[in-house]
């Protein structure tokens, strides 16, 4: 992926984060099959979670909960985030 | 991976139907999952959502209400509140002595596995006003069959995890009479029961090929 390519699929992630307002976060998971609604269809586990690593360093998304096992982990939008889109 | 297939869904916050979601938002909740439950659902024409919402003071214009209509990302936030209502019930009806922490993750994995199920669901309605607007109706029953080996493979990954938490809620009560597979069971019937209640009722429109 080049960088813009980068770029919009690090907005489609946090979109899909977005989507969720709740208390309860998404795993990687959830978000690699929901992003299909975002326009990418095939989309690698561990992509996904370097994604989520990048936007959580920018503080535009944070783990709902610390967890030792790495496929437990789980990430919601925050309030910089919500703001980051709306720009 | 793929190349993204629809730019205009991630270029900008203005998406079709964002601000009545918005304006849904502001007054509660359950409006807000009682008009999309119904909307999205087949339940309610334009013109009677219309004038549903006008009921509750909130004036839209016919295009903007088809944008909601047709909005995947409106249907995905439909879908999360759904599932998060969903996780909600089904942990405040598990056994008092589990200690909270195991509830949240029980909890938190109920959400995520009832989001998938709901927010397919919705993705696959949209996939078929699209096949019926196209005339295309032989690809939606592939897309469909992707779809439901996709979800499929989540469910079974998460069912190992639920697994190990119910390793750890059965070591915490100590002997049960359940057997692991009735706990799962129970659980899952749980986490679904809207959905499963939904689907009795005859309400649930789901595409078929």
């Amino acid at each position: 992926m080049n960088a813009m390519q980068k770029e919009v699929f690090r907005r489609a992630v946090l979109s899909v984060l977005d989507a969720n307002r709740t208390r309860f976060g998404l795993g990687v998971n959830a978000i690699a099959l929901t992003l299909s609604a975002y326009g990418f269809a095939k989309t690698a586990d561990d992509e996904v979670a370097d994604a989520l690593d990048y936007i959580a360093a920018k503080n535009l998304c944070e783990e709902v909960t610390k967890t030792i096992s790495k496929e437990n982990r789980a990430w919601r939008i925050t309030s910089a985030g919500i703001a980051f889109l709306d720009q | 991976m793929s190349t993204p297939n629809r730019p205009d869904v991630l270029v900008g916050r203005k998406l079709p139907g964002h601000s009545l979601w918005e304006q849904l938002q502001s007054r509660a909740q359950p409006l807000a999952l009682e008009f999309c439950s119904a909307f999205f659902n087949n339940e309610m024409s334009y013109a009677q959502a219309k004038k549903w919402l006008e009921g509750y003071g909130i004036k839209i214009s016919k295009t903007a209400l088809q944008g909601f209509y047709n909005s995947m990302d409106m249907r995905l936030r439909f879908a999360s509140l759904q599932a998060a209502q969903s996780a909600e019930t089904a942990k405040a009806e598990l056994p008092a002595d589990i200690e909270q922490a195991t509830k949240d993750r029980i909890a938190q994995t109920m959400f995520e596995m009832s989001f998938l199920n709901l927010g397919e669901n919705q993705k696959l309605q949209l996939i078929a006003l699209q096949q019926n607007k196209e005339g295309m109706q032989g690809n939606f029953v592939l897309k469909k069959a992707k779809l439901d080996l996709d979800l499929q493979k989540f469910l079974v990954e998460s069912d190992a995890y639920f697994s190990r938490l119910l390793d750890k809620a059965k070591e915490l009560l100590g002997d049960n009479k359940l057997s692991q597979a009735d706990r799962i069971a129970a659980l899952r019937s749980a986490a679904f029961k809207d959905v499963t209640a939904l689907k009795a009722s005859g309400k649930l429109q789901i595409p078929k090929a």
